[in-house]
């Protein structure tokens, strides 16, 4: 028997996309909260940018390409997987993960330098919306990653490959908060 | 819904392709920004130097042509049923609420009869001290922080009703906190409402046809 997520579709929307774009919803305040309340923060102390100079903005462009490429793979699986072409779905998430385990160790790199630098989470106010904004984040890049390996596992069975789109829309999403991450913490110095 | 090209056409035909092409050059652009942006000199455009405004365009404004791009083109939601749109107009709107009534005790540090003392007591160490970044936690801990203090100042801006702005903007900041934790639930009155109201809508088309 079919989940339920896949058989009903009262709205006219699969179940499953429409729970996906609930959680998106949700997160777009939490995220949304977290980098409004930083720009807030950031306009009322302009001393921030002497912190800010500190991090490396040509490591947070080579991460923002890691992820926009990992957006393209992801988009293809789910072009894939509409021609009902499952093997090549599950190739393209697969590339998908090698860019989120990419991005992950590159960002565990920066963190140990930055840390090992005397830059910690109790360092300021900066460095604590620093880590904790990036951190959420990387969070659900490995959220995201572990989920896409179910995915992929089935997809290239030729199983469940609707849940190939609903992965994707998702891991967009996580490259559109990295997308507006990247200026506020690299760029703005 | 993705089968925008022919997957039997060359890479670079493909639609998905093309915009991951645009989004490099978009990346490589905001990249370069505040390299360019010293070039533009001290000029000034509406009180603003021009160097700065370069800066803000090639990070941000960047910034918001690549998520666009991305949520258009990749996330599909231009073609996507109208409960989606509604979804995310909601979270937009709870957080421009969020913006509105917070913002402006945040970024500015005095009000019509309020100083926060404390926080400019920060900007004023952080820039005396530009290298040591654990300071500000340690003079914090030897001050009490004295965050509102009243002053002598007059209050000019009255509202009506005798209600000054920063008043108006405090229970707006009450009011926000209740609706902001209890977000999950207001989030999920409002689905549940589009859910019935788009039940009843495919109802109807299904008795009409």
């Amino acid at each position: 028997m079919k989940p339920i997520a896949t058989a009903r579709a009262a709205t006219g929307i699969a179940t499953g996309k429409l729970a996906v774009w609930w959680v998106l919803a949700s997160e777009v305040v939490i995220f949304g909260g977290l980098l409004a309340s930083y720009v807030m923060y950031r306009l009322g102390h302009p001393e921030w940018a002497d912190a800010a100079a500190v991090t490396n903005m040509k490591i947070g462009a080579f991460n923002t390409f890691v992820l926009l490429t990992s957006s393209l793979t992801a988009v293809l699986a789910h072009q894939a997987a509409e021609r009902g072409d499952g093997k090549t779905a599950a190739k393209f998430l697969h590339f998908t993960i090698l860019g989120a385990t990419t991005f992950i160790g590159v960002k565990a790199y920066e963190w140990w330098y930055e840390i090992s630098h005397g830059y910690t989470i109790a360092s300021n106010t900066f460095w604590a919306f620093y880590y904790s904004a990036a951190g959420l984040h990387a969070f659900h890049v490995i959220a995201g990653a572990v989920i896409m390996a179910f995915v992929a596992r089935d997809a290239k069975r030729g199983l469940e490959l609707h849940r190939v789109e609903l992965i994707g829309i998702y891991w967009h999403f996580v490259d559109v908060v990295w997308i507006f991450l990247f200026p506020l913490l690299y760029i703005a110095k | 819904m993705a089968s925008r090209s022919d997957p039997n056409a060359g890479w670079l035909s493909n639609h998905y392709v093309k915009i991951y092409l645009v989004l490099l050059v978009l990346l490589i652009v905001s990249v370069l920004g505040p390299e360019v942006a010293p070039l533009a000199g001290e000029g000034e455009m509406l009180g603003i130097r021009i160097a700065t405004v370069v800066m803000l365009t090639t990070a941000f404004g960047i910034a918001v042509v690549k998520a666009w791009l991305v949520v258009k083109n990749f996330m599909h939601l231009s073609i996507e049923r109208p409960i989606v749109k509604w979804f995310l107009a909601a979270s937009v709107l709870l957080l421009a609420l969020f913006w509105g009534g917070i913002a402006p005790d945040v970024q500015s540090h005095e009000g019509a009869n309020w100083e926060n003392m404390a926080a400019r007591a920060a900007v004023e160490r952080g820039i005396a001290e530009p290298e040591d970044h654990g300071a500000e936690a340690e003079h914090a801990e030897e001050k009490p922080p004295p965050s509102l203090v009243p002053t002598s100042k007059p209050t000019g801006s009255l509202l009506p009703g005798g209600y000054n702005f920063t008043h108006v903007a405090f229970w707006t900041v009450v009011a926000l906190v209740a609706v902001g934790t209890n977000a999950v639930a207001v989030m999920l009155s409002i689905g549940a409402g589009l859910l019935v109201l788009e039940t009843v809508k495919g109802l109807r088309r299904k008795q009409e046809a």
